[in-house]
């Protein structure tokens, strides 16, 4: 670790912050063997992360439409000067 | 992972029947009167989400109790044409991906894009922690401080 790590700018406690937050999101799973941790990709959470996203762009701007056209300023006409 | 990027990009699009300054004002600064907080916030109803309306401004949830929870950086912004911001509610920003929305003026308002891109980073930034999960916890170490390093 000393050889990879010299001189960058990240701790050892910040990865490990990293990690956990990346494993709280889904993205990344833990696997102990001994005194190790083995960390691997979750490929099925960016999938599912994604496909959340997916569905939810359409309702938000579905609801962004709704009101931008109910508050004010909503006529055909865009240049209203 | 650039292919996967190619793959997992999202992109909308939709016309709203209203001017390009008025289509910009209702997304950003007006956001709490449509946004579906509801379901899809980190505190839930009773939530106001709050822009600082420049570039490195902070957009984020503030819950009644006064806690707040970041949804992203504004990276660009250039009302009200278009903004960028990162995008990484609810998750911290080791994760963050990239928030992109233009307002374009067209026949009968404006078109508004939305592109939410930065999936094939967050990939590789998987890939980097865990690609080599069996060389050893030094390595993997090491390739996600290079990584980190790179990225600032």
């Amino acid at each position: 670790m000393g050889d990879l790590a010299r001189g960058l700018p990240v701790s050892r406690p910040a990865v490990s912050q990293h990690l956990r937050v990346l494993k709280e999101a889904g993205l990344v799973r833990e696997r102990r063997a001994g005194t190790r941790n083995f960390y691997s990709v979750d490929a099925d959470g960016l999938a599912e992360l994604r496909a959340y996203f997916e569905g939810f762009w359409d309702e938000a701007l579905a609801a962004f439409k709704a009101a931008a056209e109910s508050e004010g300023g909503n006529e055909n006409e865009p240049d209203d000067g | 992972m650039s292919q996967m990027t190619d793959e997992l990009a999202l992109h909308k699009s939709i016309v709203v029947a209203c001017p390009v300054e008025h289509a910009f004002r209702i997304f950003t600064e007006r956001m709490n009167d449509w946004w579906p907080y509801e379901d899809h916030s980190i505190f839930g109803g009773d939530t106001t989400i709050v822009w600082e309306p420049h570039v490195g401004g902070r957009v984020y949830e503030r819950a009644q109790n006064g806690e707040e929870g970041m949804w992203g950086t504004i990276v660009a912004w250039d009302p009200p044409n278009s903004f960028v911001m990162t995008w990484h509610p609810g998750r911290g920003e080791e994760t963050a991906q990239d928030l992109s929305v233009t307002f374009t003026k067209a026949p009968n308002g404006t078109r508004v894009d939305l592109a939410h891109t930065g999936w094939g980073r967050l990939g590789d930034r998987m890939a980097e922690i865990g690609g080599h999960y069996d060389e050893g916890w030094d390595l993997v170490l090491g390739r996600f401080v290079e990584a980190a390093a790179r990225e600032r």
